[in-house]
């Protein structure tokens, strides 16, 4: 056994790097990538879906070299592509004139301030919870899937919903220990959400997140859909 | 939002009721030059000029020098309000309900006990840290209830986690008479069953620490501290629990804002007449939360002492007794003259003077002791509360050295691993899960302790007594 990779093999299959986990064979595992413009996703996407997952040996290293990476990794097949967590750039994509879903984190002295924008109420509440799942993440992680959940929340507006809506999410991830990743929102009016949330195990999050507030809570209408701004006690 | 402050005292600026028209008292702000200036560039002024528009608030809306930008109130935001319709604010105290500081003191020098490299991995080991982590102790329904209405006393008399003199030196003896666990929702019980014993995340740590220096050699001598000492000060509060109770009762008062025919400029600024069903039930989980809270200092302080005993042989002249445990976010009854006040403080503590009946025996004539920790890495200090703060501040002091740069600014200007080796360096030995938190915790992120102690000096709140120089550092 040597203590690298085999040279050029990631010309043979796509080597995704993880920062702070594992995946073994036989394992189905849910990894929350942040992908910038390496071309990581155009790889993942094309071709028969087979990739090498292997863990890498600084976890500061943002695009680590095959000599960066532990010798040994995993050949796994991808599943299922989930929604992007995060855009990167300060426009807002459009897809046929509607905003992409996008999240934000703005400069607050002493809290994190998050701008949200979607094409729609449940697109921004989706984007919403994954915009906590990445504060709550590191940039990538690998875990067994938590069971899904059902939750209903209610308030008297949409942005007193958007708040009981994350205060959920918060109060589940503490009790649960894992960070929610996966949302479908099936039901969404001003005063009521419905939705089925999937999460992935965490151990020790990355922020400590205690509450959504509702300082500076808005959520207005724009070109190709809605902006939300919401300010979270960490 | 331009706010023009008017100098009316060495360190002291105000701005008139007048300056906007939904203002109910004016405001009074501690600094000096540099930490006005470090005010104005982010928000808390105009958060200021909110909370002076609470129904009910008297005197005036108060900034401490380590003010900064929250949500609803500053942090280092003071405001009291009238007895008995005056409002009651969640918002006010905060989700973390009473975090706060405790000062432990062995009667050890501090170069004399060797490396502590094993007491900091110790202590490492035996307390959780970590957002959401749980304790060793899971509490059961009847178990949590206790805890919710005894505070320390339970946990000391009940549990034995502690000495029964600890309870001298705690602000309200750590339990609040006037918490009702049944105002407490499954949630709030849920995220508090397994936190008993916990540290938390953010910036909540366990330091030891020398005795640096010592300004005031009475007061030093009534609160056993001597130059030379090894100390410990624990920052940490209500965890999960804590900030649940928050949460529900922000949704209550939100909801109830127009049956109260209340107005505010920022939702999270929500309240209710203290007089009210709502004022009522959000106080008594306040308490019941206050009292989870100082539980949790004991029952660290166990843990701590455990390790003590452990590494240093549990030896007599190892024990570690409680110099003062103080609130800092949290709203209490206070009298004023004729009146009662519901005294709100949020990033704030109580800076009671010598001649306070509510201060333990054997600090009276000396005064309470402010415990003001400074950012990571750099110098705590521990003052001696005036009797002029009653005055000045409604009795109230800073509670730290307050951020000047959000946590995205300082990742950016500072480097983790950098730090850490900055901080061994220096002889402290740093234990943080990583280096990102560490980062964020950079005291190139805070204001300058030593700056901001000088003006709570110099405003007659509360003077020197002693310098803490850190030598450990657990982080949560």
């Amino acid at each position: 056994m040597t203590d690298a990779l085999p040279a050029r093999l990631d010309e043979i299959f796509p080597v995704l790097p993880l920062r702070s986990s594992i995946v073994f064979p036989r394992e189905i595992a849910q990894l929350i990538l942040a992908l910038d413009d390496s071309g990581m996703l155009d790889s993942l996407t094309e071709g028969d879906h087979r990739i090498v997952v292997v863990g890498q040996r600084d976890r500061k290293a943002d695009n680590p070299s095959l000599a960066q990476l532990y010798s040994i990794g995993t050949e796994s097949a991808v599943l299922r592509f989930g929604q992007p967590l995060r855009r990167v750039g300060p426009h807002v994509a459009r897809q046929g004139g509607v905003s992409a879903p996008m999240h934000v984190f703005e400069e607050h002295v002493g809290e994190v301030q998050i701008r949200i924008e979607a094409g729609n109420l449940a697109d921004l509440f989706a984007e919403a919870g994954r915009a906590l799942a990445e504060l709550q993440l590191d940039a990538a992680v690998g875990n067994a899937p938590r069971e899904i959940e059902d939750v209903i929340v209610r308030a008297p507006d949409r942005e007193a919903l958007l708040v009981e809506w994350l205060n959920e999410l918060i109060f589940r991830s503490e009790t649960r220990h894992c960070a929610f990743t996966a949302f479908d929102v099936t039901r969404i009016s001003d005063g009521e959400l419905q939705a089925r949330i999937g999460g992935v195990g965490v151990l020790h999050p990355r922020v400590a997140v205690k509450a959504a507030t509702m300082h500076g809570l808005r959520i207005e209408k724009q070109p190709g859909g809605l902006r939300a701004t919401v300010v979270l006690d960490v | 939002m331009q706010v023009q402050l008017q100098r009316t005292g060495e360190v002291t600026f105000e701005l008139s009721r007048d300056f906007r028209a939904d203002m109910r008292v004016p405001l009074r702000v501690l600094a000096d030059e540099l930490l006005l200036e470090q005010v104005t560039r982010d928000k808390s002024l105009e958060q200021l000029v909110n909370v002076a528009t609470l129904p009910g608030i008297t005197r005036f809306a108060i900034g401490m020098p380590d003010m900064h930008q929250g949500y609803g109130f500053p942090v280092g935001g003071v405001a009291g309000t009238m007895l008995p319709d005056g409002v009651i604010s969640p918002g006010g105290i905060g989700f973390d309900i009473n975090c706060g500081v405790r000062l432990l003191a062995s009667v050890l020098v501090a170069r004399s006990v060797g490396p502590l490299e094993p007491l900091v991995h110790e202590l490492s080991r035996a307390i959780p840290v970590g957002y959401g982590r749980s304790g060793r102790t899971v509490l059961d329904r009847g178990e949590l209830d206790r805890v919710l209405a005894g505070g320390c006393t339970y946990l000391v008399r009940d549990r034995k986690m502690g000495l029964t003199e600890d309870l001298d030196y705690i602000e309200s003896r750590g339990t609040l008479a006037d918490a009702d666990p049944g105002q407490l929702t499954d949630h709030a019980r849920q995220r508090g069953s397994d936190q008993l014993g916990t540290l938390g995340g953010g910036n909540h740590f366990i330091e030891v620490q020398e005795v640096d220096q010592i300004y005031d050699e009475r007061a030093a001598a009534a609160f056993r501290l001597f130059a030379g000492q090894l100390t410990v000060l624990i920052h940490t509060g209500s965890r999960g629990l804590g900030h649940q109770v928050c949460t529900d009762h922000v949704r209550v008062m939100d909801r109830a804002l127009a049956t109260h025919r209340i107005t505010l400029p920022d939702r999270q600024l929500a309240c209710a007449p203290f007089s009210s069903r709502e004022g009522k039930e959000y106080f008594a989980a306040m308490c019941a939360a206050a009292n989870f809270a100082w539980a949790n200092r004991q029952a660290l302080t166990h843990r701590v002492r455990e390790v003590f005993d452990r590494v240093l042989g549990a030896k007599e002249d190892a024990r570690l007794s409680v110099v003062y445990d103080v609130a800092h976010n949290i709203a209490k009854l206070e009298r004023f003259g004729e009146h009662t006040l519901c005294v709100h403080r949020k990033g704030a503590t109580r800076a009671f003077g010598p001649s306070s009946d509510e201060i333990p025996a054997r600090y009276r004539g000396v005064g309470q002791p402010v415990l003001i920790p400074g950012s990571m890495g750099t110098c705590s200090f521990v003052m001696a509360g005036e009797d002029a703060s009653k005055e000045i501040s409604l009795s109230s002091s800073c509670h730290g050295a307050g951020r000047a740069m959000s946590r995205h600014a300082a990742k950016a200007k500072v480097q983790g691993h950098v730090l850490r080796r900055e901080l061994e360096a220096k002889g402290i030995v740093v234990r943080c899960p990583s280096n990102e938190e560490l980062a964020e915790e950079a005291p190139v992120a805070y204001k300058d302790v030593e700056r901001v102690v000088d003006v709570v000096a110099r405003a007659g709140i509360a003077r020197k007594v002693a310098r803490l120089r850190p030598l450990g550092v657990l982080k949560g």
